[in-house]
């Protein structure tokens, strides 16, 4: 039973040292949890930890892909993997599409509000953006699938570049194959000249594409549906998979937070409250981590060490909660989730933890706080391995730059 | 964390044991503020403290849009070019006396006397002249039309009664017993070079913090430990290398403190060899980045004045490449040849004075491997670890000096016209480019962002090629505080800006 890295004898010893000194003040809250998550898969392998060799080994390299987060490459799969990369890729490119729909907005309106120039050509993409939003909305109301984009031929035939990528995206959401758009979309598809170098616009509709083409409504059964996933039992799963195609933002988190006793907060903007529920949540898995790695079982400490099954689990519950968050327009409660779900031990990098999606969620929640320069902080970790992220960091730069157009810049030695 | 502690460990511990008293704050910075006085804060440090002792016209608010802060409003003309700013009633100072618009006129005219030397005097360079109508009322005449000289109403506002006189000279005893109308007063300065702040009781809100410390702790790799032992409750900036250690701790929360920093290396452009750009390319390909950066903490190395994920950033210039070659041939260029070991010219082998400030984090070790680098391409090298004084006076103010270690930080604007520009009041390294000038005049005046990206990424590649400075990286930073203080943020350059919402348990 391996995946990723062995343990080492050296690494478990020091694993169990330190668990040992971090002192056991809060077992009583463990005791109280043990039921409810030994009803669960955490539970189940935590009894015997023997199964998850039985559990990965139809697909082991896709789930080792999953694990990572190489969803391009899990998505080439067959079976449960294949799905479960799907979706995760169509609704991390679906939060990309939220979020520069928000972009392209905002930049329109503080240009506006500052009297800074907007370029012709910006405009039109803009506007071509607002029209594929509207359209994709209506297609997603009419029906879930399938997918049939259609657009307007007068925009089509606006220019001959554009109208042949707006063709492109067309036949790849009919399809459900971006194929050779992955390329094409870190590729300016418009470029003037302006002053020192040029004005590069890039393709506004990818991130949609993508999102529609990678949207599956079969679920995901059995075993290989919960390994590496936030949901706890096998329920859940089904419960998100139906609830994907309504309100995707919550997955399993509820459910999860459910059975471990921790409430949800109030339905108010405030981020204390958000550190709050993350402490009662960590109050509850601590003590059961620490449990579960000195137990001894070498099996165990590989599981819930090395591969860190409790921490992914909780980082994708708050990754969730941030994503309700945002949906239910509370931003700053939506950024103290995502930031208390990273993982600080590779801050700036998509691991095992930090999912890829976590990143676009606090970009997001940046940005709706006032925060937009920091939005570009945030989802630079992201731009490092998704060179198609490069339109949507252009339009968050000009965001940034116009809100701060007119304040004196400020810089500080140290 | 381990347990076992180090005898110095709990030196520093014991110095700091002194419990904290209810709802009182300490922080850690590694080098106390050398001056409290806003118009000559040049360090972070000093920003920090200005920002719980004084206010401005205007400030963010959470969601860092201007709000009226010491100002009630203020309108514009039709023409855009007058602003009448009305102060908020019944404000006071520190020291009980009525804040009013003759202290804002004071403050612009204060920095805007050429005597003052203020490095702050940019922030009013738009005004042309400012009256005083009331003690609530005052004009500022605009030197060009600006619909939003709203947003320019940001620096600090100083009390005129506590000045004898203008021009104020950065000696003015106002740096020891500074008076201003912040959430918080200075209490006292203490032996051990911490600052205490008390609660300003005349602040228009009440405030969940009473008191706030802050204790200089420069060695900088105990501040995590003595927020985990509970003898801090925040630390402003945490080592990189301790980030994970604090995560697992429950007892601290970290919130990401980015203010857009970047180390460089710096030459004096002003004095030989350092004036011949080939010996400052030839250096730059002998420094070895990555692993200058490895041994302090994880970050990003940069070939420009910005970091990685700024809209000005020039993604298509590479860093100069660790290259001893390519470093020979410039060398050879320069007019050096090789004698034994060292690159000599005119009989004399090169010898370099890196000079670093005493309380830069990580800066020995840092200064310490360039050394060696530099040493193993050719180069004699001598280090020397200066204190905020000598800094002061031998960096900014005489540019007796053949390289720098520093960092800068920037507010989400990413201004570098100061560093960079021939005029700029924080150049003082003396690098002059007629292209780099003109491009930084227009990216300032351009209202088009993809203009002024298009602008300002032009500016990194001159600057990168012109090499007034070897551009370094830019750390991972995160501020830590304990999760006993409730309703924090942090503003992502000034710290303090929200600490009026803070709460201790």
């Amino acid at each position: 039973m391996r995946i990723g890295h062995g343990a080492s004898l050296v690494r478990c010893a020091v694993v169990l040292a330190l668990a040992g000194c971090a002192g056991g003040d809060d077992d009583g809250a463990a005791t109280a949890v043990t039921t409810a998550l030994d009803d669960t898969w955490l539970g189940e392998l935590r009894a015997e930890p023997s199964r998850f060799t039985a559990w990965v080994e139809p697909d082991r390299e896709g789930l080792v892909l999953l694990q990572q987060h190489r969803l391009e490459e899990a998505a080439t799969r067959d079976g449960v993997v294949g799905l479960r990369a799907k979706r995760e890729l169509s609704a991390l490119y679906g939060q990309l599409a939220g979020l520069q729909d928000l972009a392209y907005d905002a930049v329109l309106a503080e240009s506006s509000a500052r009297e800074a120039p907007i370029a012709p050509a910006a405009l039109l993409f803009a506007a071509l953006n607002q029209h594929d939003k509207k359209d994709a909305a209506r297609q997603k109301d009419a029906a879930p699938a399938p997918l049939t984009i259609p657009f307007p031929e007068a925009l089509a035939k606006a220019a001959e570049p554009i109208g042949q990528r707006l063709a492109a995206h067309h036949a790849a959401r009919d399809a459900r194959d971006v194929g050779a758009l992955w390329g094409l979309a870190a590729r300016p598809l418009w470029t003037e000249p302006l002053g020192a170098g040029e004005r590069n616009l890039y393709d506004p509709f990818f991130y949609r594409t993508v999102h529609l083409a990678m949207a599956v409504d079969a679920p995901a059964e059995g075993p290989q549906a919960l390994v590496f996933s936030g949901c706890l039992t096998a329920q859940d799963a089904q419960d998100e998979a139906k609830a994907a195609l309504t309100t995707p933002e919550l997955g399993c988190a509820l459910a999860a937070l459910g059975r471990l006793g921790v409430a949800p907060p109030k339905d108010e903007d405030d981020p204390q409250a958000a550190s709050d529920l993350v402490a009662a949540l960590d109050a509850v898995l601590d003590p059961w981590l620490r449990a579960t790695l000195a137990s001894g079982d070498p099996g165990a400490v590989e599981l819930f060490g090395d591969l860190r099954l409790v921490e992914r689990c909780r980082a994708r519950w708050l990754l969730a909660l941030a994503r309700a968050d945002l949906h239910a327009d509370r931003p700053r409660r939506a950024l103290t989730f995502a930031r208390l779900a990273v993982d600080l031990s590779a801050p700036r990098e998509v691991s095992p933890v930090n999912h890829p999606g976590l990143f676009v969620t606090m970009a997001e929640a940046q940005a709706r706080s006032g925060y937009h320069r920091e939005a570009l902080d945030a989802l630079a970790p992201l731009s490092l391995h998704r060179p198609d992220l490069v339109g949507l960091r252009e339009l968050l730069g000009d965001w940034a730059i116009l809100v701060g157009l007119d304040r004196h810049g400020e810089s500080k030695e140290n | 964390m381990s347990r076992v502690m180090t005898p110095l460990l709990l030196i520093v511990l014991a110095a700091l044991a002194a419990p904290a008293d209810a709802g009182s704050l300490r922080y850690a910075e590694d080098s106390a503020p050398a001056i409290v006085n806003p118009l000559y804060s040049t360090t972070m440090a000093e920003a920090r403290v200005n920002e719980l002792l004084f206010g401005g016209l205007y400030a963010d608010d959470r969601d860092l849009r201007a709000t009226p802060l010491i100002a009630e409003g203020a309108t514009l003309n039709a023409a855009a070019d007058e602003l009448r700013v009305t102060v908020r009633p019944g404000l006071t100072w520190h020291d009980g006396k009525p804040l009013t618009a003759r202290d804002v006129a004071f403050t612009v005219e204060t920095l805007q006397d050429p005597k003052t030397l203020s490095t702050e005097a940019g922030r009013v360079d738009w005004v042309q002249s400012v009256s005083v109508v009331n003690d609530r009322e005052l004009v500022f005449k605009l030197k060009r039309p600006d619909p939003q000289a709203i947003e320019k109403l940001f620096f600090k506002i100083l009390p005129a009664h506590a000045f004898a006189s203008r021009p104020v000279t950065r000696a003015d005893a106002f740096r020891t017993k500074p008076v201003g109308s912040g959430p918080y007063r200075l209490a006292r300065f203490g032996d051990d070079n911490s600052i205490t702040f008390a609660a300003n009781p005349n602040y228009p809100k009440a405030l969940g913090v009473s008191e706030i410390v802050m204790r200089e702790v420069s060695d900088k790799s105990y501040q995590a430990k003595l927020l985990l032992y509970e003898s801090l409750e925040a630390l402003v900036r945490v080592l990189p290398r301790d980030l994970a250690v604090l995560q697992k701790s429950r007892k601290v929360e970290l919130y990401p403190y980015q203010t857009n920093s970047w180390w460089y290396i710096g030459f004096n452009l002003n004095a030989a060899p350092f004036d011949d750009e080939r010996v400052r390319q030839a250096l730059a390909c002998m420094t070895d980045v990555p692993s200058l950066l490895a041994p302090i903490g994880t970050g990003q190395t940069l070939s420009g004045p910005f970091v990685r994920s700024s809209p000005y950033y020039n993604h298509d210039v590479p860093p100069w490449p660790n290259d001893n070659a390519r470093a020979a041939e410039l060398m050879k260029g320069a007019g050096f040849t090789k004698v034994g070991e060292y690159w000599s010219r005119d009989g004399q082998a090169l010898t370099v004075t890196v000079s670093a400030h005493k309380t830069l984090e990580s800066a020995q070790e840092v200064v310490i491997n360039l050394q060696s680098q530099w040493r193993a391409a050719g180069v004699k090298v001598d280090v020397e670890f200066l204190d905020e004084a000598a800094w002061k006076a031998r960096i900014w103010k005489q540019h007796d000096y053949d390289v720098v270690l520093a960092q800068w930080s920037f507010d989400r604007n990413e201004d570098v016209r100061e560093q960079l520009h021939s005029s700029g009041a924080r150049n003082f390294g003396g690098y002059k480019n007629a292209e780099v000038d003109a491009l930084l005049d227009s990216a300032r005046a351009s209202r088009d962002p993809a203009a002024r990206k298009a602008d300002l990424r032009k500016v990194h590649a001159i600057v990168h090629d012109d090499a007034p400075m070897i551009f370094l990286w830019s750390l991972d930073s995160y501020s830590a505080v304990s999760t006993k203080v409730r309703d924090v943020v942090v503003h992502p350059f000034a710290y303090f800006s929200f600490v009026s919402d803070w709460k201790m348990l």
